[in-house]
């Protein structure tokens, strides 16, 4: 009894030291959220993107867009992309060996012939290419399309750098709307460093569901009706506008959304390009540039904007749910163990020493402290052990600072973009963060932990589809 | 085992101190919320307003075309609503965002209202400003509205230690004077970033067909960014008079001016585009001998 006692109270101890560094870090890094912000938003105001970005003197870009099966929305998808306001740009759509008709329609419509000028090969391993396609149609003077084997996501990308002909390569999903001048904001950064280089940007990634969308442009911004929807929508604000913008700040951030994020193509293809078979390329990407600028002791930057430039579908359902976040899990940790080297490794800078450590310690050890604490309260409370005003105390504790951190996150946003301006969607999104500690979270942390046991047993998991349901169309 | 009991009771009772603090901030925090909606509300009431007011006017205007200052006649409402500050402040917004978005005689009615209004003033206030954002706005203000007499306070901002109230002061400076509004890369202490340059460019546009300044100075001159500048100064003007001075340029020993000079050069179809490794040995054979492939 004297053993299982010591241990439980060990447990506590760390328990709670871990949760006071947890807290800690989070009030910290939503402080540190604020003022990068304001200051973001104060800038903004002196500069007309749209104006900027058509003219000829912009940089050039390359725009990459991967598409696999999606015949039925792939030309909305590409009308939507060529819409963006941007003078220099390339829009490479990689076609990974879809199985319908997705190719076939884009050389109808977008009048496409065989480009022998560009050459297949390049410095990034890919499955093969079968054919480069460029435009006849003026209109479409800005499109090429690759058409390669299917080798999945990060595969797909890597062609399209292989191809890409301009210095800034901008990666997104051929089903996200970027805002107008979503593109101008992404260089921006690149162009304004002096004495670091930067090495990627990301932007800020909101939900689309129930939004309304007209001509490939959001033209309507509703909150989600879906709960499940919405919650992601707090969980988004919350990540984004509070998490992101501090890592930014210290130079520490270490995700830049597949969705849409801005690269140095050199330093990509320096660093070997997305990593083919990870769970979270995306990550994987981020990291291994920054190992690479880490170890060639170059300086550099990854940069966050956190304004939003990129609406994209969130899963509706639990199941599709749990296949993301599953996913993401097992990226999470591919990734971690892929780069352990750089773990508290003082060389490695930051990365080495705060980004790395954090997530270890707060994203992937967390579901598990989670799962455990649960397990012990079931045991103790079966076997009459709790004492119950020390527990509700803590649980009204715990709560309340979720609570705190959700509040403060949608009155950043209501105080900053202001994106959801019906009526009713600002008192729905608080309703949402109410009930996000009794479904949705335990949810994910189940998913999580589901996620890294299917990667321990090597479970064949792949990628985790997910049902699309498609933009709302304004009228 | 008292001791224990005594010790639990303690924390518990400081875990419910902690929860009616966390308690108290997240009422603040939600009254914040709804104040802060109610404010938003408010304001984006007040600016679609005006915003819609200033259409008109602008609307009226374009139909008369040539608005003198004596002829602007504003609508009483509007006039009583100019008293305000925030309305005053929104105005001078949208005159600037009009004038960005319009060219010729229609500016000059722009800086006409501008001046009738009196907005100067406000204008001049956030310039005096310390905090940055303040001052940027109002040399932006003030620069876009023609406000010529104040480009020498202007000048003296172009090497503010705050980046944004330098890049708008040095684009100030060529929308008051533009191309002699270029004297303050005479000097400049801080480095002209990429993107800095592609907006002056992209200011400098406009006066296509306007004579330049001497390049001399900023090409031969130390601050390489200022140099990079003057080479896509001479690209963007196609000024084929400076070549000689960019082919030497190809072989400085600053890597980003060699590739500039040699990306001038072969716009202008006299050389052909050389790899980093040719400059970079170009960089040891004397200035007389042309670059070979």
């Amino acid at each position: 009894m004297n053993f299982w006692h010591t241990a439980l109270q060990w447990f506590s101890n760390f328990v709670l030291v871990y949760s006071i560094l947890s807290l800690g870090s989070y009030l910290l890094i939503a402080l540190f959220s604020i003022r990068e912000t304001r200051r973001y938003l104060r800038k903004l105001s002196f500069t007309n993107y749209r104006v900027l970005a058509s003219s000829e003197l912009a940089p050039s870009i390359s725009l990459l867009a991967t598409a696999y099966n999606e015949g039925p929305t792939i030309l909305d998808n590409v009308r939507s992309l060529l819409s963006l306001h941007y003078e220099n740009m390339e829009l490479i759509i990689i076609n990974d060996g879809s199985k319908d008709d997705t190719l076939e329609k884009l050389i109808k419509k977008l009048e496409l012939v065989p480009d022998t000028t560009r050459p297949c090969e390049g410095q990034l391993a890919c499955k093969p290419i079968k054919g480069v396609y460029r435009s006849t149609n003026p209109i479409y003077r800005k499109v090429v399309v690759i058409d390669k084997e299917n080798g999945g996501k990060a595969d797909a990308m890597n062609a399209g750098i292989n191809l890409a002909r301009n210095k800034y390569i901008v990666a997104t999903d051929g089903d996200c709307i970027l805002e107008q001048d979503a593109l101008l904001k992404m260089v921006k950064p690149f162009l304004q460093s002096t004495n670091r280089q930067m090495i990627a940007t990301g932007g800020v990634v909101r939900i689309i569901n129930d939004c309304e969308v007209h001509n490939g442009r959001l033209s309507k911004i509703n909150m989600p009706r879906n709960l499940i929807v919405r919650t992601q929508v707090l969980e988004y604000i919350r990540a984004f506008l509070l998490g992101r913008m501090a890592w930014s700040r210290i130079n520490g951030l270490l995700i830049v959304s597949g969705a849409f994020g801005c690269f140095d193509r050199d330093v990509v293809i320096a660093c070997g390009g997305y990593q083919q078979g990870s769970f979270g390329e995306d990550f994987d990407l981020v990291v291994s540039m920054r190992r690479y600028m880490e170890e060639n002791g170059l300086p550099y930057r990854v940069q966050y904007i956190p304004e939003p430039l990129c609406w994209t579908e969130a899963p509706a359902s639990f199941k599709f749910l749990n296949n993301q976040r599953n996913r993401w899990a097992r990226g999470l940790i591919q990734t971690l163990w892929k780069h352990r080297k750089t773990i508290f490794n003082p060389s490695y800078g930051i990365l080495g020493i705060v980004s790395i450590p954090y997530f270890l310690l707060f994203e992937f050890l967390a579901p598990f402290i989670e799962f455990v604490g649960f397990i012990i309260f079931l045991v103790l409370a079966i076997t009459g052990m709790i004492d119950w005003e020390h527990f509700l105390a803590l649980l009204a504790f715990v709560l309340g600072f979720g609570y705190l951190l959700s509040f403060f996150a949608i009155l950043m946003e209501v105080s900053t973009f202001n994106q959801y301006r019906n009526k009713g969607d600002i008192r729905k999104l608080m309703f949402a963060a109410i009930l996000e500690p009794f479904y949705f979270h335990p949810f994910v942390t189940y998913s999580a932990i589901r996620g890294h046991i299917d990667l321990l047993l090597k479970r064949q998991k792949g990628w985790g589809e997910m049902k699309r349901t498609g933009f709302k169309k304004a009228v | 085992m008292n001791e224990y009991a005594l010790e639990l009771h303690f924390s518990e009772n400081l875990i419910w101190v902690f929860t009616a603090f966390v308690a108290l901030v997240l009422l603040v925090l939600g009254a914040g919320i709804l104040i802060m909606m109610r404010i938003n509300r408010y304001k984006e009431e007040q600016r679609r307003q005006i915003r819609a007011q200033w259409k008109d006017l602008l609307a009226e205007m374009l139909m008369e075309e040539n608005v003198g200052e004596q002829d602007l006649r504003l609508p009483p409402e509007f006039e009583a609503a100019l008293q305000k500050p925030f309305v005053r402040r929104v105005l001078a917004s949208e005159l600037v965002r009009t004038q960005q978005s319009l060219r010729g005689n229609m500016n000059e009615t722009i800086t006409a209202v501008y001046n009738q209004l009196q907005l100067a003033d406000q204008s001049l206030a956030l310039l005096h400003s310390r905090k940055w954002h303040r001052k940027a706005k109002g040399i932006q203000q003030l620069s876009s509205m023609g406000q010529y007499q104040v480009a020498e306070l202007i000048v003296d901002l172009t090497n503010h230690p705050n980046l944004s109230v330098r890049n708008e002061a040095q684009l100030g400076m060529i929308r008051l004077e533009g191309p002699d509004g270029l004297r303050f890369l005479n000097s400049l202490q801080h480095a002209l970033s990429e993107w800095q340059q592609f907006n002056l460019l992209h200011q400098m546009q406009l006066y296509t067909g306007v004579e330049l300044p001497d390049m001399d100075g900023w090409l031969l001159g130390s601050q390489q960014s200022v140099v990079v500048f003057a080479i896509r100064l001479c690209r963007l003007f196609q000024l084929f008079g400076y070549a000689g001075q960019i082919e030497g340029l190809q072989r400085h020993s600053n890597t980003a001016i060699r590739r500039e000079a040699n990306q001038c050069l072969h716009h202008w179809g006299l050389t052909e585009l050389y790899t980093e490794e040719m400059l970079r040995k170009a960089m040891a054979t004397p200035l007389a001998q042309p670059l070979t492939a």
